[in-house]
């Protein structure tokens, strides 16, 4: 029997298959879409610490694909939104009361309640095949072989088709949802969300390979591993986050993925979560401000109802109409936003990947004014201001500026570390 | 979506494919936000003109492709004037 649950991310109350109960802090993060340039090394970090192993092999638990060309497992997003369309046809809107929107279509949970005469499915989902998860990013960004020879390399490789637009990396990892689709879909109740950190996991004992969970997740963040016949999937690099690695004394510590990035784009956390689930005011917590006070990050396919923690700066360049679909109605207040940053913001956006601790809090030094211009038509004054983030015990572990003093290292050092 | 949409079959699968909607306007903002991005990460102006020339930067060497090197020069320019106005200015000023 469905409870009902309350999804703040699409603005209403929303039927679930378990109760509310929440966590006291939730991991989350924060991805910045217009810095990422698809060098996967976010995806090599993960992969070669923990999905090395026999059976693991088609396992990409931080997977970036290019949108819209591409996705892994193929074609996710665009067969689960298609489902939907099809379990509720031509409903699937937001609608605005105010300031604030409301999702009116169906959740995969409130889809799945419709679905009589086939067997009964908490969960709108579908299995992929081995196919769809067999090859990541294969000809997303160029042709390598010819129409009825797939698989295969051809000699002419550079003359073939290419793209003539391109839209954007999107880079990807399990978002320890607040209502997890694998969580309600598994018979056996194998999947918990931790107390401590929201963090979702599968006991790997209870498990026994059923995949409710691989077709429930609508971003296909479980996988099944044929060696073991149980499921996997991200575990948000919990050791870290608990502070068990020896570099930070115990204090919580950024995943493998984000410590690896290069483009700097993202910023990892906690929030500090209340009883009734709603996020603890936590003015100068950096993700609390990106997502709730700024508003310059939005939930991925917000619609689909599980409420994920991961957030994204929607790239400024890209079509409206398929970010809308993607990030929700909040997106064209928070690419205006991202265009013509304010004072707090940018320094904020200096907090990207210049410590590996997690930061839970920031306060900004005000510094001198460095110039006035005018950015994309509005007045826009530059203060290098000082940011300074604090760790959970209130010790700060970085401090930085918007205008950042920047070395070139000389020639004679190129190589060395 | 019709079943004929995509041919999982096929190897060319979405490559070469244009989207509808691609347009100038969406061009001229992606190649600004790549210049906009790097110059406030602290790229000079001929690193950006160089990473924009080299294919293996496939975003942007897409632009300087379909344009030319005068239209990414302006590109450039254009978010300088925004960014780096203080290239005409010295040091800072009490606020
Ligand atoms: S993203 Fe998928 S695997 Fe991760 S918690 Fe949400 S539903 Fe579960
Ligand atoms: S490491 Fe960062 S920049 Fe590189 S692909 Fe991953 S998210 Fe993008």
């Amino acid at each position: 029997m469905n409870q009902q649950v309350y999804n703040w991310q699409i603005g209403r109350k929303m039927s679930y298959p378990h109760a509310e109960a929440h966590p006291e802090w939730q991991f989350a993060f924060c991805f910045n879409l217009n810095r990422c340039i698809g060098c996967q090394t976010c995806t090599m970090a993960c992969k070669s610490t923990w999905t090395f192993s026999k059976g693991q092999e088609q396992m990409w638990w931080n997977n970036v694909e290019t949108k819209p060309y591409g996705g892994y497992p193929q074609f996710w997003d665009v067969k689960v939104l298609q489902l939907l369309e099809e379990a509720n046809p031509g409903a699937q809107k937001w609608a605005r009361k105010g300031e604030e929107f409301t999702f009116e279509g169906k959740t995969i949970f409130e889809a799945a309640e419709k679905r009589v005469g086939l067997e009964p499915e908490r969960v709108l989902g579908y299995l992929p095949t081995d196919e769809e998860w067999r090859f990541p990013n294969i000809y997303e960004d160029t042709a390598v072989s010819r129409k009825g020879k797939p698989m295969t390399f051809d000699p002419e490789g550079t003359k073939l088709p290419e793209h003539k637009t391109r839209f954007f990396y999107l880079a990807r990892i399990c978002n320890h949802c607040t209502y997890p689709g694998c969580l309600a879909a598994c018979p056996r109740n194998a999947i918990y969300k931790r107390h401590e950190d929201g963090i979702v996991l599968i006991d790997q004992e209870r498990c026994r390979g059923y995949r409710k969970c691989v077709a429930a997740c609508p971003y296909k963040k479980v996988m099944y591993r044929p060696t073991t016949h149980i499921s996997e999937k991200c575990i948000a690099c919990y050791p870290r986050i608990e502070g068990n690695d020896p570099a930070t004394k115990g204090m919580p510590i950024q995943t493998r993925c984000m410590t690896a990035c290069i483009g700097q784009i993202r910023l990892q956390g906690l929030v500090r979560i209340n009883k009734d689930g709603s996020w603890a005011e936590d003015r100068y917590n950096p993700l609390y401000y990106l997502i709730r006070v700024a508003k310059v990050a939005l939930p991925l396919y917000p619609q689909f109802g599980t409420e994920p923690n991961g957030y994204y700066i929607p790239p400024r360049w890209v079509p409206r109409g398929y970010l809308r679909q993607m990030f929700g109605p909040g997106l064209d207040e928070a690419l205006e936003k991202y265009r013509v940053p304010d004072r707090e913001l940018l320094a904020v956006l200096q907090l990207y990947q210049r410590t590996k601790e997690i930061i839970v809090r920031y306060e900004i030094k005000e510094g001198k004014k460095v110039y006035e211009t005018v950015i994309h038509g509005k007045p826009f004054t530059l203060y290098n201001d000082t940011i300074v983030g604090y760790n959970k015990e209130g010790k700060e572990i970085v401090r930085t500026q918007v205008e950042e003093p920047f070395y070139v290292r000389p020639d004679k050092h190129q190589n060395s570390i | 979506m019709p079943k004929d949409e995509y041919d999982p079959e096929d190897p060319l699968e979405w490559v070469g494919v244009e989207v509808p909607v691609e347009s100038d306007e969406n061009l001229h903002e992606m190649a600004l936000t790549f210049a906009e991005e790097f110059l406030r990460g602290g790229f000079s102006e001929d690193e950006l003109l160089a990473m924009f020339k080299n294919p293996f930067y496939v975003g942007p060497h897409l632009v300087w492709r379909k344009k030319n090197e005068a239209y990414v020069r302006a590109v450039i320019e254009e978010a300088k004037g925004m960014w780096m106005p203080m290239r005409t200015m010295s040091g800072g000023e009490e606020e």
